[in-house]
């Protein structure tokens, strides 16, 4: 209420600062929400919103989007972009408090595995998803329904290859919250505009596995009901949102 | 992190150029350092100190034919690197940099267009990757994953000298992500944007947000005292801006007649003469006039890269 003002500063004892959306509606912010409850990082929230954003949160991150993190304890360093946030978390648990974390292994190649699988998420997988959602057109559903599942196959493949039940086996890493968020959307979103479920056959270890990760008390603590993504999304869909370019409909 | 894959076929004519630095080992007959072999798992410190000693750390195979992926190379060969012929691609140039910064030992496969064996590799069809024999041909793509790879591997083999590629402090590392985010997504194509307009009156505007995207690094560059991007030592945040940076100066000298001026990026500036220096950016660098002729022809073709160019 009325800001926060930037330039008084947390002591230095003060836990780590996460800026998110009111009510945590975003999903990227919601990948470091998992994260910190996961790691056990103390942390307070601040939640953040206007268009465009207020002054003293564009000195805070310039790019004016959620999430970010600002840590007192590192002369109030700022770090934002989800991906960025979540390895650095690993690396402070790692490095500075010298504890072993699992969301992040230190296996050259796991960590590749779990690089490139979000890489995919983030450049490949997630505007099929949300313009399967906002088309109108809809001779050229089934086309984009076939796209999203191609893009999710890897998601099926990694949980075979790997034996699962998360992608890179028996341990839940930063490879599957990341696009956890966003299946959570999926699921409901699809559902209810589209009369689409994700075909059992097809993704049955995918299902599985969402399950699994829904029953972790990091994502419970994390998650929007169906109802609240329903009503959410309804906003979006009343304003022909464009996902930040995810949506590749030309309208 | 995209390639000029389309512009394959008119680097062939720069592979035929380069001959003399080629040399053909028909499969079967390459000579090969003898070696213990290394097993299962990542490569033993023991086992590196025998493959650098070999000498000469890069070779080129044949192309004639390609390359038949099903058969894979032994598992004590050195890593693979994929990258365009002609070596004109950026994102490839960063990993040629981290591999000669870390000293390992690779072997070069040039690819043109977009085989289907190449595809079986890297489904995306693009460069650069890398495939690691002695990881069970682990395959891994886009640049700045093959970076932290090959940076992580190197620091798991060598725990008692780690390299300041990728410093340990969490902090420095996610400074290091955050500028080659800011590469990625803000300066390249506000570059490639600014470079390929042909609308005179919009020009200004986006030369604008060009400077606004290296405000950026110089701000970084006085933040952090310098002189490289994380201060005394080089790191995947210089390697990451290189390729582009260089390609960026000279076209826009050439085309656009426009220099960075030393008023407004004197640190920038001195730390791409720095950088200019290693052993390692020298390798991966192409010369200006080879740098022009290859972007007049992406101005003629109207090129995209890959999204980059917004016009």
């Amino acid at each position: 209420m009325g800001g926060y003002d930037a330039t008084v500063g947390a002591d230095p004892s003060t836990p780590l600062q996460f800026f998110t959306l009111p009510g945590n509606t975003c999903p990227y912010a919601q990948r470091t929400l998992i994260t910190l409850y996961e790691l056990g990082i103390p942390f307070d929230i601040t939640e953040v919103s206007g268009r465009p954003m207020p002054d003293w949160y564009l000195k805070i991150n310039p790019r004016g989007k959620v999430p970010a993190i600002r840590i007192p304890t590192c002369d109030y360093e700022v770090v934002y972009e989800s991906a960025i946030c979540n390895e650095f978390l690993c690396d402070y648990v790692t490095f500075t408090l010298n504890k072993h974390q699992e969301l992040m292994p230190q296996d050259a190649v796991m960590r590749a595995r779990i690089r490139l699988l979000n890489d995919h998420c983030d450049n490949i997988f997630s505007k099929t998803q949300f313009t399967y959602l906002m088309n109108k057109d809809t001779d050229r559903d089934i086309q984009l329904a076939n796209d999203m599942e191609e893009a999710l196959m890897v998601y099926e493949e990694a949980l075979e290859k790997s034996g699962g039940p998360y992608f890179l086996g028996n341990q839940f890493t930063l490879a599957d919250l990341h696009i956890l968020p966003f299946i959570q959307r999926l699921v409901v979103s699809l559902r209810h505009w589209k009369g689409y479920s994700l075909p059992q056959d097809k993704f049955s270890r995918l299902l599985d596995w969402f399950s699994l990760c829904l029953e972790r008390e990091s994502v419970k603590k994390s998650s929007m009901d169906d109802e609240k993504i329903i009503r959410v999304y309804q906003r979006f869909m009343d304003a022909n949102y464009s996902f930040g370019g995810l949506n590749q409909n030309k309208t | 992190m995209k390639a000029f894959l389309g512009l394959s076929l008119i680097f062939a004519l720069e592979i035929i150029q380069q001959s003399t630095a080629l040399t053909f080992y028909p499969r079967g007959s390459r000579s090969r350092v003898p070696r213990r072999p290394t097993g299962e798992g990542t490569l033993q410190s023991r086992d590196k100190k025998n493959i650098m000693d070999a000498g000469s750390l890069e070779r080129i195979l044949a192309l004639k034919g390609g390359y038949d992926s099903t058969i894979g190379p032994d598992p004590s060969n050195p890593i693979q690197f994929f990258t365009l012929a002609g070596g004109m691609c950026p994102y490839a140039a960063r990993t040629l940099i981290v591999f000669h910064e870390l000293g390992l030992p690779f072997e070069t496969v040039e690819i043109s267009g977009k085989p289907d064996w190449y595809l079986q590799i890297n489904p995306r069809g693009k460069v650069p990757a890398i495939r690691v024999p002695a990881d069970n041909n682990e395959v891994i793509y886009e640049s700045s994953i093959c970076d932290e790879y090959l940076c992580d591997m190197y620091n798991n083999m060598n725990q008692d000298s780690t390299s300041t590629l990728m410093p340990n402090d969490p902090i420095q590392r996610a400074r290091i992500r955050l500028l080659n985010d800011q590469t990625d997504t803000v300066l390249s194509p506000a570059f490639f944007t600014y470079f390929m307009n042909n609308n005179d009156t919009k020009d200004e505007e986006m030369l604008q947000k060009l400077e606004n995207a290296l405000n950026f690094f110089e701000n970084a560059l006085k933040t952090y005292g310098g002189p490289y991007f994380n201060g005394l030592e080089f790191t995947l945040a210089d390697v990451h801006l290189l390729p582009f940076f260089l390609r960026m100066v000279v076209t826009l000298r050439h085309y656009k007649k426009y220099t960075l001026s030393e008023e407004k990026y004197p640190r920038l500036l001195k730390w791409f003469e720095l950088c200019s220096e290693r052993n390692s950016v020298k390798v991966a660098s192409k010369p200006d006039q080879v740098i022009i002729e290859t972007y007049k022809k992406f101005k003629d073709m109207n090129y995209k890269f890959g999204g980059l160019n917004k016009n």
